[in-house]
């Protein structure tokens, strides 16, 4: 009989293993480097460009302290043209909303027929209102006034006009006091007529 | 015996060349991670910043590049002008002598009598350019000095005299009239006139030449106020004959 010993060839199996474990490896540092050049293609140029954009921050802030310096040897004359500009902003405003005290006057001038005296003309308010104050020879010169005005403010030439007193005298003369007023004051006249009851035309 | 030694031994062996395996990419995991939060996010953001930054910044240097060709190319001999027209329309200082010279000599030109002036300046500018407390201002935002003065003529008179006031320099704006029928001394009747006026005048700004500040161009408008400026009529006299600074040497005698 003959005996046969059995034939095992465990380095066969440790082998086949072992190149498994060879092949992971191999793969798990192919992707690991992989992963690692990928993550580099990102991160490098991400410095490089944060360098980049550094060096350009601080050359454009040299130009900026080399223009300044130009800026400044003109320091004065900038001063100048400022003032002058600055001064010429105030002065629109201005202008467009100074009054020709002259052409209200006359505009008031013209409302009086030849019968009538002025007593006192009162310009204030800061230019938004005229009173005057006049006598009136007959009823009919007053009635004559009163269409003048009536007109005027129908013409836009006055916003609102009111006679703040009317009264007449032992002569038949008639005293008045007339308020003119060139832009809308609806507060101030609404009050007096609510106070004094005055005939608002 | 052997064989089922050997097989036990197999998966202790496994285990360890799994770590093996996984060692390096999680080394590589570890310096992606530990990179991405403590150099490349700080570094992003940084980068996003600077762009932010250098926009800015070429915006600003633009801006300064034109400012400083607008102010090498101005003219200086015509910003002389122009600062001498608005000093004179609009001073930066109460114009007190100038105002009052001025009303008076435009009251000769037209014919009314100047019975007399009241003002009160109140405290002068100081020479930093801060307003005064008394100072008032306008609805233009223009500072002001006050004067009420009493004038003598006939209708006619008064009338020429309030055109020439609009313009006269510095500027004055009539802000009160009050017009009296008076009986003057032949018997004639005549107009006596209070007037309140206001006489102008503007500090200089606070913000002048700050580099950022860009300088725009006169507009038409301005222009047209320069030669509004340019049209009033100075007639003080306050550079020929303002007495200096040298003080009385008889400080009882005129």
């Amino acid at each position: 009989m003959t005996v046969t010993t059995p034939t095992i060839n465990l380095l066969s199996r440790q082998r086949r293993v072992m190149s498994q474990e060879r092949l992971q490896k191999r793969r798990g540092v192919t992707f690991a480097a992989l992963v690692l050049v990928i993550y580099l293609a990102v991160f490098v140029p991400v410095i490089l460009y944060r360098v980049f954009l550094g060096a350009q921050v601080r050359g454009v802030e040299k130009k900026i302290a080399e223009q300044e310096g130009v800026i400044g040897q003109y320091q004065a004359v900038e001063n100048k043209y400022v003032l002058v500009a600055s001064k010429l902003d105030s002065l629109g405003s201005f202008l467009e909303t100074r009054r020709d005290t002259r052409q209200i006057l006359e505009s008031v001038y013209t409302l009086l027929p030849a019968e009538t005296t002025l007593s006192t003309i009162n310009f204030g308010n800061r230019g938004e209102a005229v009173e005057v104050n006049g006598l009136a020879d007959t009823v009919f010169s007053f009635e004559t006034l009163v269409s003048n005005v009536r007109g005027a403010v129908a013409t836009g030439q006055f916003a609102r006009a009111l006679f703040s007193s009317v009264s007449r005298g032992e002569s038949g003369e008639y005293a008045f006091g007339l308020e003119l007023y060139l832009s809308s004051t609806e507060e101030e006249t609404q009050e007096k007529e609510t106070i004094g009851g005055e005939e608002d035309l | 015996m052997i064989g089922t030694t050997h097989f036990k031994k197999l998966p202790q062996l496994s285990l360890t060349s799994e770590f093996a395996v996984w060692k390096i990419p999680l080394i590589v995991a570890v310096i992606v991670g530990l990179l991405t939060v403590l150099v490349l996010l700080p570094q992003g953001a940084a980068v996003l910043e600077l762009r932010g930054n250098l926009r800015v910044l070429r915006e600003q240097l633009v801006r300064l590049s034109e400012k400083a060709d607008t102010l090498a190319s101005l003219d200086q001999e015509e910003l002389e002008r122009n600062v001498a027209l608005a000093e004179r329309g609009l001073p930066s200082h109460k114009p007190v002598f100038e105002t009052l010279s001025s009303l008076g000599n435009q009251a000769g030109r037209a014919g009314v009598t100047i019975v007399g002036y009241q003002l009160s300046p109140g405290e002068l500018a100081t020479e930093s350019g801060e307003a005064a407390e008394d100072i008032t201002t306008n609805a233009s935002g223009l500072l002001e000095m006050l004067i009420e003065a009493t004038v003598l003529g006939d209708f006619t008179q008064i009338a020429a005299y309030l055109d020439v006031l609009r313009s006269t320099a510095p500027l004055v704006d009539v802000t009160g009239l009050s017009l009296t029928t008076v009986a003057s001394e032949g018997g004639q009747l005549t107009n006596q006139s209070e007037l309140t006026l206001s006489s102008y005048y503007a500090l200089p700004p606070e913000t002048i030449g700050e580099p950022s500040q860009p300088l725009a161009e006169f507009s038409d408008a301005a222009v047209a106020r320069l030669k509004f400026l340019s049209g009033l009529e100075f007639l003080g006299t306050s550079e020929a004959t303002a007495p200096g600074n040298v003080g009385k040497t008889n400080p009882f005698g005129f």
